[in-house]
């Protein structure tokens, strides 16, 4: 029984890491991404809370997820432009001036746009990332584990380590 | 208890030292000019068709079944980015082409422009489900697998009545 509690004390000194979650994720009609932990729907601060023993994919987690915000930001306010620039000339008296006007502000419009798509798709592709590896840490790097189980007639110690 | 000990840690180094050995899959999406990739990835190694068939079939009925339909959904995304693709370049084959029958143009650009747009909007749901459905698959390969090694067979824990887990 001693060895038992001293095998025990040792494993847990040898490495302390929390009980943590499976990360799974999936995109909804916006391709954003929608995070489940161990199936229960949760927030992207929760996850990058949950990286908090592997800092190494919670910093790319973050950053990815802030770059995939500013590119989408960039993308609406592309939109947002080109929208605006379309009433704006709609409502003038379509002088040559007006179409002029419009064609350039249109023109900005698919330039932020377009600055914005690849930044969009750098954070997505961070956030990937991210996720595979920790969730790749958790399950199969230096971890250990023990657990006790019973079942009819049985009961027994499990060690993974 | 010392040998019996020593006995259970290393039964159960054994047991962690097999159950490193099945492999762990990553995806990689990208996009082409056409159509979008998806690799399956172990360690840095890009799985082929075959073999990612194999360790799915291997895992669980239900996960190749999940990988299957993923491929299916995009090939129809691949055919949709296609068309859209080909729409586009009638539009502007027909509005950059020098007009003799200008009747017949002005009827032809409109639907093709339309049809650029639906297709480019079915290939968008489809390359989306294709990829939830890729990540669903190598989640449940990953995560959901039922193989586990086993090595004490007549006292094999299938299904516990109890189980407490300490994890360190």
């Amino acid at each position: 029984m001693r060895i038992l509690i001293l095998t025990l004390f040792f494993l847990g000194l040898s490495n302390v890491l929390i009980a943590q979650g499976t990360v799974t994720f999936q995109e909804n009609f916006f391709n954003n991404n929608r995070y489940k932990i161990d199936g229960i729907e949760s927030k992207p601060d929760d996850v990058a809370r949950l990286m908090a023993n592997f800092e190494y994919s919670q910093k790319n987690f973050i950053e990815g997820h802030k770059q995939m915000r500013i590119g989408s930001g960039l993308r609406i306010v592309g939109i947002g432009v080109l929208v605006g620039a379309l009433v704006n000339y709609g409502l003038s008296d379509f002088t040559q001036d007006d179409t002029r006007t419009y064609f350039l502000i249109s023109l900005s419009g698919m330039g932020v746009g377009a600055i914005g798509a690849p930044i969009r798709r750098k954070g997505k592709s961070r956030v990937e990332t991210a996720v595979a590896e920790y969730n790749y840490l958790k399950d199969r790097g230096n971890y250990k584990e023990v657990s006790l189980r019973a079942a009819p007639g049985k009961i027994g110690l499990v060690f993974n380590f | 208890m010392k040998k019996t000990m020593l006995f259970i840690l290393f039964s159960s180094m054994c047991w962690s030292l097999l159950a490193q050995e099945t492999p762990f899959l990553k995806l990689n999406i990208r996009k082409n000019f056409l159509d979008q990739k998806i690799d399956f990835l172990e360690g840095p190694k890009v799985l082929s068709k075959v073999e990612i068939q194999t360790l799915m079939s291997q895992a669980n009925p239900e996960t190749a079944d999940l990988y299957r339909k993923s491929v299916s959904k995009q090939q129809i995304a691949n055919i949709f980015s296609i068309g859209a693709f080909a729409s586009v370049i009638g539009t502007t084959v027909y509005i950059v082409a020098p007009q003799q029958q200008s009747s017949q143009m002005s009827n032809l650009t409109w639907p093709l422009l339309i049809s650029s747009l639906a297709f480019e909007i079915g290939s968008g749901i489809f390359n989306r489900s294709a990829r939830n459905l890729a990540r669903e698959a190598v989640d449940s390969y990953n995560f959901g697998r039922t193989d586990r090694p086993v090595y004490f067979e007549e006292n094999r824990i299938d299904q516990p009545l109890f189980s407490y887990k300490i994890r360190f």
